[in-house]
């Protein structure tokens, strides 16, 4: 009888997800959307009940008529009007459900009844309840409620490891922002901590962005658009596009024709300025997982990992923070934002008696950077490590910085590549070295320098002088391998200390087990003998007691007469393995 | 003919002639049985009749007489009986030859049969595994072709919606025209210059055409939340309710699906523009 289908859900404040386990693997499923469909329930201008992007559409346009953040309203007793009805909060997260099932059950081509949904570590029995209630009106019967950030663990893997594991979710999402403190302990999954701030996340950043662009107008055009809805609408697009490709980009132009018949936007923002502008948003998050810590009773040094959670955790700055605050670098190796349905889809999967392995992730094991000048243990220093693409980050990956000539007309500049953590550059793997001869220019002339490295290796490099266009390109193959600690190398290097002792420079021999041909010229076998070798080590675990000595020493004698080059006994040896086998049903 | 030789045949002969008289009696018997009804004579007359067969088994068979030394050298040759119908069988020596190379031969059959049937198994399992990977051969050629067709289709997507962003440029900049003055002596220059972006928005169009990609009508038309997001609202009071007043950027149809949305402001009571 085939298995009743369980899927996993992430119903969330902004958009929610499903998620179902084909082949043993954990898939979002889809419909146009990348997966990502917004918590948004509403009544079009024809009574049409419309639930995800649809109703996203008509939310400016007709808020009496839409319904957005529902989650936040779970286990209240607030009331929507939606055409002539009115509709609890569970009702109307059942219709997200409901349209999240349909989505599910076309993709896997049968009825779905059963489902694992997430809620935040900080929701209330209440809440729980509602959640369930509203799995219930959808038609899912509700297996398991489970938190947040233990399907982030999940998807992760970290639920199934042996060893007792602190870990750190931190979930900064469009408008969400939660950190939890989650202890792993045989499997188990305990929340030990979780705050956060409900109305804090990427849509600030945007709007930050957007504030300084009506600034920039203001000052360069002497024109205050603020008050005209469109382009206000422009901008923020603009600002949000602008945001995404910071994540990525150093310096990014916003340029936006015809704003107003006779004003046209063109500025440029750095990454260093955006970051001064979200700088105090963020800083309030690590107020938060520092309240997180200490209600844990943890300090840092205790964290075995922290996992990013949401879009907004793309934006470097994040990163940068948590690693400096914790000592660890975070893992953004799923994507953010979907890694906690991913976790509901293997914790659905596991319902269904399912083993799944964990997610197969594309991550750089190491970190890759430059040197430069700066200040390392308060003095300057001409090494400095500048990280450019970081451990745990998700492939292929692009990351660029910025860099100021140093001197009036500098004629060079050492472009080195290293691998490593170290802030000293010159205790890390310096794997490439690269001049880069530079155009007549005051100091401090801007340099760029973009990394691309890709999932077999290879890592590009640009470097770009910001005012002439005038770059230097190089590409390294083979990075992952170039750790600097060949195990064979080292061997070697090892074992000639010790004359005499040939241990190390030889790998340990297989025991245990039916004899295999030994590698090697010598032990070369021809075919037939090689098949009646083959079907004797197929056949031994099916013979009897009594059988199975005579076969491997068979085996062994028609292994050692091919080593020996003597045919005419490995054939005859050969036939009467064949004869016992013979005789051996499979 | 040696001792050990009559003993062994003697043996035989009493042996072959006990084992048909039992026979014949079991089978003398079991008829009895199944009439049930015999009276007890046959018993008796049975039990003599064997009592005189073995009182005559006292004398000797004529073959286990003394043979002529010729007979006897042949038999030391251990050639093969001449008469193989007589009561005495070939000698043992013989047999257990024929036995050994017979067994032999089997074994050699055998191991052929063996070779054959596992050349037969091999073939099979690879002409299933042929078959097996054909079939996943033309798995993944219609796969391959499904995903060429998709990966197409998004490619073709994300390009022409990079290029939708200037074909918006261009309109917002020929829709400039009509709030655009020049003095009278530059007009001519500047309806020119402003025919000029029209022609190059119209050869625009007509290139996202030959893609099956058309704009979806947004000013004035009822808002569509299927086709269409709301970004803001404005109210003109001479304009009907939930009708786009304005497009901020240009929606757009390829065959039956929504490529982009037009991104559009909608006349709504109450909020003066």
């Amino acid at each position: 009888m085939a298995q009743e289908p369980v899927i996993g859900i992430d119903l969330g404040t902004t958009n929610s997800e499903v998620a179902f386990v084909f082949n043993d693997t954990p898939i979002i499923i889809e419909d146009d959307d990348r997966g990502i469909m917004p918590s948004c329930v509403g009544i079009d201008r024809n009574g049409r009940l419309i639930v995800g992007r649809t109703a996203r559409n008509q939310a400016a346009a007709f808020p009496g008529d839409t319904v957005l953040a529902v989650k936040r309203q779970m286990g209240t007793d607030t009331r929507y009007t939606l055409g002539d009805q009115e509709y609890s909060p569970q009702e109307i997260s059942a219709m997200i459900l409901k349209t999240l099932k349909a989505r599910a059950e076309d993709a896997i081509g049968g009825p779905v009844q059963k489902a694992v949904i997430t809620v935040p570590a900080y929701f209330t029995d209440v809440q729980r309840q509602a959640t369930r209630d509203a799995g219930r009106i959808a038609g899912l019967e509700v297996l398991r409620i489970i938190n947040e950030p233990t399907a982030a663990a999940l998807a992760y893997g970290e639920a199934g490891r042996d060893e007792d594991r602190h870990i750190l979710i931190y979930d900064l999402g469009g408008g969400t922002f939660d950190v939890s403190i989650v202890k792993i302990e045989a499997g188990v999954v305990e929340v030990l901590a979780s705050t956060g701030d409900n109305r804090l996340g990427g849509e600030d950043f945007d709007e930050a962005l957007v504030a300084y662009l009506l600034d920039h107008i203001r000052e360069h055009h002497g024109r205050d658009l603020a008050d005209d809805p469109v382009a206000a609408a422009r901008l923020k697009s603009a600002a949000e596009a602008a945001k995404m490709q910071l994540s990525d980009e150093f310096f990014v132009r916003i340029e936006e024709d015809h704003l107003a018949p006779d004003l046209h936007l063109s500025c440029e923002v750095s990454r260093d300025l955006f970051e001064e502008m979200i700088g105090p948003l963020i800083e309030k998050t690590m107020t938060s997982v520092a309240n997180a810590l200490r209600d844990a009773a943890l300090s840092p040094g205790r964290l075995d990992k922290v996992i990013l959670v949401g879009g907004s955790t793309r934006i470097p700055m994040v990163s940068r923070l948590l690693s400096g605050e914790l000592n660890i670098e975070p893992d953004i190796g799923i994507d953010p934002d979907l890694c906690v349905a991913l976790g509901a889809g293997i914790q659905a999967g596991r319902e269904m008696g399912k083993s799944i392995q964990s997610m197969l992730i594309d991550i750089t094991p190491y970190t890759f950077g430059t040197s430069a000048f700066g200040m390392l243990d308060g003095r300057h220093y001409p090494h400095c490590f500048v990280p450019l693409i970081r451990r745990n980050t998700k492939l292929p990956a692009t990351r660029t910085e910025a860099f100021q000539t140093m001197v009036d007309n500098q004629a060079a500049a050492d472009i080195n590549v290293y691998q490593g953590d170290h802030p000293d550059a010159l205790d890390n793997i310096r794997i490439g070295t690269y001049t880069f001869d530079l155009s007549k220019a005051p100091a401090g002339s801007i340099i760029t320098l973009r990394y691309d490295l890709d999932l077999n290796g290879i890592l590009t490099l640009e470097a770009r002088e910001k005012d002439t266009g005038k770059t230097i390109n190089a590409v390294l193959e083979n990075v992952f391998s170039q750790s600097g600690t060949d195990i064979s190398e080292a061997r070697d290097k090892v074992g000639a200390l010790f004359p005499g002792d040939n241990a190390l420079s030889k790998e340990a021999p297989l025991t245990g087990g039916p004899p295999r041909p030994a590698s090697g010229p010598d032990a070369v076998l021809p075919p037939a003998i090689a098949g009646i070798l083959d079907q004797a080590r197929e056949k031994l675990p099916l013979a009897p007691d009594e059988d199975k000595d005579d076969i491997i020493n068979l085996m062994e004698d028609i292994t050692e007469a091919c080593i020996q080059k003597d045919p005419d006994r490995a054939g005859k040896l050969a036939e009467d393995l064949e004869d016992i086998l013979f005789y051996i049903d499979e | 003919m040696s001792p050990g030789n009559i003993a062994a045949k003697t043996g035989a002969w009493f042996h072959r002639a006990v084992i048909l008289r039992l026979l014949n009696l079991i089978h003398t018997a079991s008829g009895r049985a199944l009439r049930n009804r015999l009276d007890m004579e046959w018993k008796t007359r049975a039990l003599a009749d064997f009592s005189d067969w073995l009182d005559g088994l006292d004398q000797v068979p004529p073959e286990f007489l003394p043979q002529d030394p010729a007979d006897q050298s042949e038999t030391d040759n251990r050639s093969v009986p001449k008469d193989t119908g007589s009561l005495d069988g070939p000698d043992l020596y013989t047999l257990l030859t024929e036995f050994i190379s017979l067994k032999k031969q089997v074994q050699i059959q055998t191991r052929e049969q063996s070779r054959n049937l596992q050349g037969l198994k091999d073939f099979n399992t690879f002409a299933g595994e042929g078959r097996q990977i054909l079939d996943d051969l033309a798995r993944q050629v219609s796969r391959m072709g499904a995903m060429k067709d998709k990966l197409r289709e998004e490619t073709t997507a994300d390009i022409l919606q990079a290029f939708l962003d200037i074909r918006d440029s261009l309109a917002r900049g020929t829709a400039a025209r009509t709030r655009v003055t020049a003095p009278f002596v530059r007009q001519k220059k500047m309806h020119a210059l402003l025919d000029g972006y029209q022609i190059a928005l119209n050869k625009f169009d007509q290139a996202l055409l030959r893609l099956e990609t058309t704009p979806i009508p947004a000013t004035g038309q009822p808002f569509d939340p299927d086709t269409m997001t709301a970004v803001d609202t404005c109210h003109v009071p001479d304009m009907p309710q939930g009708v786009v007043t304005q497009e901020i950027s240009g929606g757009f149809m390829r065959r039956d699906k929504v490529l982009r949305h037009a991104r559009v402001v909608v006349n709504t009571p109450g909020k003066e523009n």
